[in-house]
């Protein structure tokens, strides 16, 4: 069941929050990357019918998803949104999404899809007295009982551990190679770079790059890296410091010294050999620039 | 089909939820105290019809229906527009029409067993049995009317502002408390004398001891406007429905 968004924008008023977005999923993982506020969760909720393009089209197997209930039939959506039914039991909440959709055997999907995100153990128990965690996958279990085609998962991975995010990514992984159509939506490149096939990353509402995750990954990391040092003698490796090839710049600034270097890999080599040669000792070594935003300000400018 | 189960359900744990069980219980038992009470206290100098009637009247059909209405359809449409719940609702392949009908339905279901339990129970008591004049079904109908209405009025309210409670509050205290009193046009526009009206059509009692004020037929027709006009709000809003704006 193919995804396809066509010159799709949403705005509201003056602000543009979706524009000119134009891509097509198929069977994957698809990571839908960008910072908080970029307009992942406005394309997704375009994408299930919970907002009506203000431009474009966006249809699911050819089918306008803007008041069109039907296309639910094979589609789950995760909503980020933490509010679920508090008084119901997860196994309640799963079972009665199974019978909203009108599932065959709804107890027996409901039980399976609780099986699927090991969540058997505290499914009696009232949602209200669930983590973070166990209410996202409470949240995923409720969209699998009609075994969709196409599952969009808006940020799922917020608030679990890390045990538990390598479990929903096997999850995952492994609806895609079922040919389930997955579009996951996060702010952490980590995360997507580990899951999807394809990645789409979205800047102030806009495309800014799509292609295969190891393209997406080179862009990120092929880049001018900050960083602010704290050391015992800051002057003496910074004399060592300006002699290497891969340094761009040093500044001295209160709170040490920012350097600028071209390779990252080689820079983070050979920074505690020279500080060792230099007999200086290294007390605070700080990315300045490693929040999603800059990396994504250096992908648009690039 | 215009009545889903899964629906239904759901709504009768949603509408008793967060004590609001309680809530409708102390409300709905009110008139029932008050008739023990004054069979207990009142004076021999006053019949019991008159007693009934200014017990179900001010505060049966003032307080109690219109309240307990509000109290059930308070966990409708506008507090799952709050929470975000109404998304499991809304991504589901069910037609609209279906959602609402089925919400409306079970609740106000709820409010009118309510309603008509309180407000026999206080007229049985207060007359030591049925009345010959059949008044006091007439205000058990009329309290089952106002459920409907009020039921269906608070839920679009809902939907249509954030502040549907207060709305709804305010409703009740300017419009059908202050202002009907004070000007007879309002009427045309007040649920409760929808309900004094019905009462009154079903009723035989003598007009020196019950009358009201609004044209049966202006009560029929105009409920039935409210209750499809709501209906039909509900419908479209839901159709039409967009999450709030998000990143």
């Amino acid at each position: 069941m193919t995804v396809e968004l066509t010159n799709a924008s949403k705005w509201y008023g003056n602000i543009v929050a979706v524009n000119d977005v134009s891509f097509t999923l198929s069977a994957g993982v698809t990571g839908l990357l960008g910072p908080n506020g970029a307009g992942k969760s406005t394309i997704l909720h375009m994408i299930v019918g919970l907002l009506r393009p203000s431009g474009g089209t966006v249809t699911i197997a050819g089918t306008p998803s803007w008041q069109h209930p039907t296309i639910y039939r094979g589609l789950g959506f995760v909503p980020e949104s933490e509010g679920v039914y508090a008084f119901l039991s997860g196994y309640e909440f799963v079972l009665l999404n199974a019978r909203l959709q009108g599932v065959a055997e709804p107890a027996a999907a409901a039980a399976r899809a609780i099986g699927l995100v090991e969540l058997e153990q505290a499914q009696h128990r009232p949602i209200a007295t669930y983590s973070k965690g166990m209410r996202q996958r409470a949240k995923i279990a409720a969209v699998l009982v009609h075994d969709p085609a196409v599952l969009l998962l808006d940020e799922p991975f917020n608030g679990m551990d890390p045990k538990q995010r390598l479990q929903m990514m096997a999850l995952l992984r492994r609806f895609a190679d079922e040919g389930r159509t997955v579009l996951v939506s996060s702010h952490i490149l980590e995360e997507v770079d580990r899951l999807a096939d394809t990645v789409l990353v979205i800047i102030g509402g806009r495309l800014a790059a799509s292609g295969p995750s190891r393209v997406i990954r080179q862009l990120m990391t092929d880049r001018p890296h900050t960083f602010t040092v704290r050391t015992s003698d800051d002057r003496a490796l910074a004399a060592a410091l300006v002699r290497q090839s891969t340094t761009t710049s040093v500044e001295f600034i209160p709170a040490g010294m920012s350097i600028r270097t071209a390779d990252l890999g080689r820079f983070t080599r050979a920074l505690p050999v020279l500080a060792r040669d230099a007999n200086v000792s290294i007390l605070e070594v700080t990315p300045t620039d490693e929040s999603l935003e800059s990396v994504f300000s250096y992908l648009v400018q690039g | 089909m215009l009545f889903n189960p899964a629906i239904a359900g759901l709504t009768v744990r949603q509408s008793l939820a967060r004590r609001r069980w309680l809530v409708v219980s102390v409300l709905a038992a009110l008139p029932v105290i008050m008739a023990m009470l004054t069979r207990l206290y009142a004076s021999q100098d006053q019949e019991p019809i008159g007693v009934l009637i200014e017990i179900l009247s001010a505060l049966s059909f003032t307080v109690v229906v219109p309240i307990a209405a509000l109290t059930l359809a308070s966990s409708g449409f506008g507090a799952e527009v709050d929470d975000g719940t109404v998304v499991y609702l809304l991504t589901k392949p069910i037609p609209r029409p279906e959602i609402v009908v089925t919400k409306l339905v079970v609740t106000a279901l709820i409010a009118v067993v309510l309603a008509v339990a309180s407000t026999l129970a206080a007229g049985v008591i207060a007359l030591g049995g049925f009345d010959a004049t059949r008044l006091l079904i007439g205000f058990a109908v009329g309290a089952a009317l106002g459920s409907v209405l009020y039921t269906a009025v608070f839920l679009a309210l809902g939907l249509v502002t954030r502040r549907g409670m207060l709305v709804g509050l305010v409703y009740l205290v300017v419009w059908e408390g202050a202002l009907s009193r004070l000007f007879a046009g309002t009427r045309t526009l007040s649920i409760r004398q929808y309900m004094l009206s019905v009462t009154d059509a079903i009723s035989t009692a003598d007009a020196a001891v019950f009358t009201a004020p609004l044209p049966h037929k202006t009560a029929f027709y105009m409920s039935s406007v409210i209750v499809v006009g709501a209906v039909a709000l509900c419908i479209s809003r839901l159709r039409n429905f967009e999450v709030g704006q998000s990143g």
